[in-house]
């Protein structure tokens, strides 16, 4: 975890960009050095140096004035705000269902990553994930999975819900014993979290039902029929009753040129 | 109909010409002035009162034409040509190499611009030494290409660090210092042509003007990655920079470029290096100018002072510790923590004060004592990404070592640090952990805190779900639990 600890930092690290900028547009806007002529000599280079430090800023501020406003101008449009701004920026999301919130720059892709990216677009759930998507998709719009856990032999289906791990299980209650022993995962945790996506009215804080989620969707009869029906209703799509080809004399749409 | 007279002679340019143009050059400017300000080179522009024909920066083709001929012509007929066409000529060049244009890249690159420039060097009177000296220092300051062909002129320019005239000196040191920002290659080949004794000695000038530019070559000459940073030690660069740093004090100027050599000297360097110039007593020195520099000082002045402080702080626990028994050190990182003035001042304060409590216990407590957790606290609830990042990690080594527990519980602190959570930076993703750890387990009313703050508890979850670190899941997954308190065993045991 977090141990306090010193960092050591290179001169050329990004985190004194600031630092430098401000230091090298001082020298360039301030200290701006008017010509010492040839003729001083070093015993007088001291003197006249003086004499200049002295004479020489107000010289400067008035003969230096239009280079100084020129790449203060160019200096603030560009270094100051697009450069720097970004760590404070803000960006305003207006992907459904986000309703205009603001989030700092820096955090704007991840969040994009997990509230918009993530989607199902049969059911338009949210996942955090490309990983929990893919569960989504194979647990619960996916017939030959409805088809493989329906057969009374079992077998490995249920996937562990971290992509490192390869682990399978026969249901969904022994994944989630294994999350719980062996990957440490909160024993509140959202656990139909592949079913139902990320809930955005905020959960309730007496929310205990953990129990028997995956299971819902296990038909044990080997009918077809009965499968089928399972298919549609956890595909949540709408097919047609029938499907004909071929002319019919009532259809409305008559081309003429066969006639 | 026959053409205008005007337009017979005078190439008539649209509006839309010309306003390209201007954005042309304005970009032109940009970008110039970025890799000045970024890779610390150092421009000597032309104040325009000198030069009549510069209100606007903009030219034609054939002006530039006419300036080359014109340096070719003089040079040609050197020895009966006319000393004010030479230096007018020179003058014009130094200015347009500010921004250079096409042409004059052209000519910097693959013409004979820089064997004139060395002629004017090795021939010619003081004035127009001191002219093509200009040329050459800008053509440094510029972006890599340009820069490389002033190299090869490197032998013509060590002779004039000795010279008896100030402003020569002055004039090849920057163009030197110029060189040296470069990069690693040019810095190695530097060296290798002898470069650094010169300007080692040219340290120990007597005057501030030389001082300062010298100080500037020799800070960009001790830049990293270089084979010869030692030898800086061996040339005993700390030991004459602190003298001139006890002759020059009243010189803020002076002071804040001594001040970078020590930055460089000290910047992720070993600890028997730091010791050297903790032992030469600049730190001392640089602490007191610091600390009687006037309250509008500008950033500038003092970033270097709290650059080398930073650098020494992060070193052992010793050498953090004697700089914070150093009188004046820890009321100065309160007053600079609250600087409105400067941004990157707050900034690096903040950073120099990580390391300090990242340190020894003892170095903590006189860090809260001075009044500083307020500070952090207020800077972390307000203040925009970096600044808070940095601010946050000085917080949570001073509640890790056990203080100031009693200022944690606070809504708008944690739910600053919620916010970290969600960040794309797994640093900041780690210190988020834990410190709400230490808020909902080791104190009081922590949990209350935390359940009032909202998407606290989803964001705590969306990590479990996400994140690949076995230890920050632990972590959090136990503390999911403890907010759901002992309801949640219930549920699974059903």
């Amino acid at each position: 975890m977090y141990v306090p600890a010193k960092r050591r930092l290179a001169m050329d690290d990004p985190f004194f960009d600031l630092g430098n900028a401000e230091t090298n547009i001082y020298f360039h806007i301030k200290k701006h050095p008017s010509p010492i002529t040839i003729a001083t000599t070093t015993t007088n280079s001291k003197n006249s140096d003086s004499d200049n430090s002295s004479s020489g800023n107000t010289s400067n501020d008035n003969s230096g004035q239009q280079a100084i406003t020129q790449i203060n101008k160019v200096l603030e449009t560009n270094i100051d705000t697009q450069y720097f701004s970004f760590s404070t920026r803000t960006i305003i999301c207006h992907e459904p269902p986000c309703q205009g919130t603001a989030h700092p720059a820096m955090s704007y892709e991840l969040h994009y990553d997990q509230m918009h990216r993530n989607n199902c677009s049969t059911c338009n759930a949210i996942f955090p994930s490309s990983h929990w998507l893919d569960l989504h998709i194979q647990e619960y719009h996916d017939m030959f999975f409805q088809a493989r856990i329906a057969r009374t032999d079992g077998g490995l289906n249920y996937s562990c819900f971290l992509p490192a791990c390869v682990e399978m299980f026969e249901s969904a209650g022994e994944r989630k014993e294994h999350m719980i022993d062996v990957h440490r995962f909160p024993l509140s945790f959202t656990w139909d979290l592949v079913q139902d996506g990320l809930r955005h009215a905020g959960r309730d804080d007496d929310d205990d039902d953990d129990g028997n989620d995956g299971d819902d969707e296990c038909a044990e009869d080997m009918d077809v029929d009965l499968i089928t029906a399972g298919f549609k209703q956890s595909l949540r799509i709408s097919a047609p009753e029938k499907i004909t080809f071929g002319r019919h004399e009532d259809n409305q749409y008559q081309y003429d040129h066969w006639k | 109909m026959p053409p205008r007279f005007k337009e017979l002679y005078k190439q008539t340019r649209s509006s839309k010409d010309s306003r390209q143009n201007r954005l042309l050059q304005e970009a032109q400017l940009r970008r110039l002035q970025r890799e000045q300000v970024f890779m610390g080179k150092r421009l000597r522009l032309r104040a325009p009162q000198d030069s009549e024909t510069e209100s606007e920066y903009e030219f034609t083709a054939s002006d530039m034409t006419g300036i080359i001929k014109g340096l070719e012509a003089s040079c040609k007929a050197y020895l009966s040509g006319k000393h004010d066409e030479r230096m007018d000529a020179l003058q014009n060049l130094s200015v347009k190499l500010e921004q250079p244009s096409e042409e004059l890249r052209e000519f910097v690159l693959e013409g004979k611009c820089i064997e004139l420039l060395v002629g004017f060097l090795t021939q010619a009177d003081g004035d127009e030494k001191l002219q093509s000296l200009w040329c050459l220092t800008n053509i440094a300051a510029s972006e890599g290409r340009l820069a490389e062909r002033v190299l090869p002129a490197t032998p013509h320019l060590l002779p004039l660090l000795s010279s008896s005239i100030a402003e020569l000196t002055n004039q090849a040191a920057w163009a030197l210092g110029n060189l040296a920002a470069e990069g690693e290659q040019m810095r190695e080949q530097l060296y290798a042509l002898g470069a650094l004794a010169p300007l080692v000695s040219l340290l120990g000038a007597q005057d501030p003007v030389v001082l300062q530019t010298a100080c500037f070559a020799v800070s960009n000459m001790a830049r990293k990655p270089c084979s010869y940073f030692n030898r800086l030690f061996e040339l005993d660069v700390p030991q004459v920079a602190a003298k001139q740093l006890k002759r020059f004090a009243n010189d803020p100027e002076c002071v804040a470029e001594l001040a970078w050599v020590f930055a460089y000297l000290t910047a992720a360097s070993s600890a028997q290096q730091v010791d050297c110039v903790l032992a030469s007593g600049a730190v001392d020195v640089l602490l007191q100018c610091a600390v009687d520099a006037a309250d509008g000082a500008p950033g500038a002045l003092l970033i270097p002072i709290i650059r080398t402080l930073g650098n020494v702080a992060a070193g052992t626990d010793a050498q953090t510790h004697a700089l914070v028994a150093k009188p004046g050190f820890v009321p100065l990182l309160v007053k600079y923590i609250e600087s409105r003035a400067s941004r990157a001042v707050e900034k690096e304060t903040l950073w120099v004060l990580s390391s300090v409590t990242a340190g020894r216990k003892e170095d903590v407590h006189a860090m809260v004592n001075a009044g500083v957790v307020p500070d952090l606290v207020r800077i972390i609830e307000t203040q925009d990404y970096d600044i808070k990042k940095e601010a946050a990690f000085s917080l949570l080594n001073i509640a890790l070592v056990g203080e100031c527990l009693e200022d944690l519980p606070n809504e708008r602190l944690v739910r600053e640090f919620v916010g970290f959570l969600r960040s794309q930076d797994p640093q900041l993703v780690r210190m988020g952990v834990q410190f709400i750890a230490l808020v909902a387990d080791d104190l009081d009313g922590g949990l209350g805190v935390l359940r009032h703050v909202e998407g606290a508890i989803d964001a705590l979850e969306n990590l479990v779900a996400v994140t690949e670190d076995d230890d920050t899941r632990a972590m959090v997954s136990a503390l999911i639990d403890r907010y759901y308190g002992e309801d949640a065993e219930v549920a699974i045991e059903q």
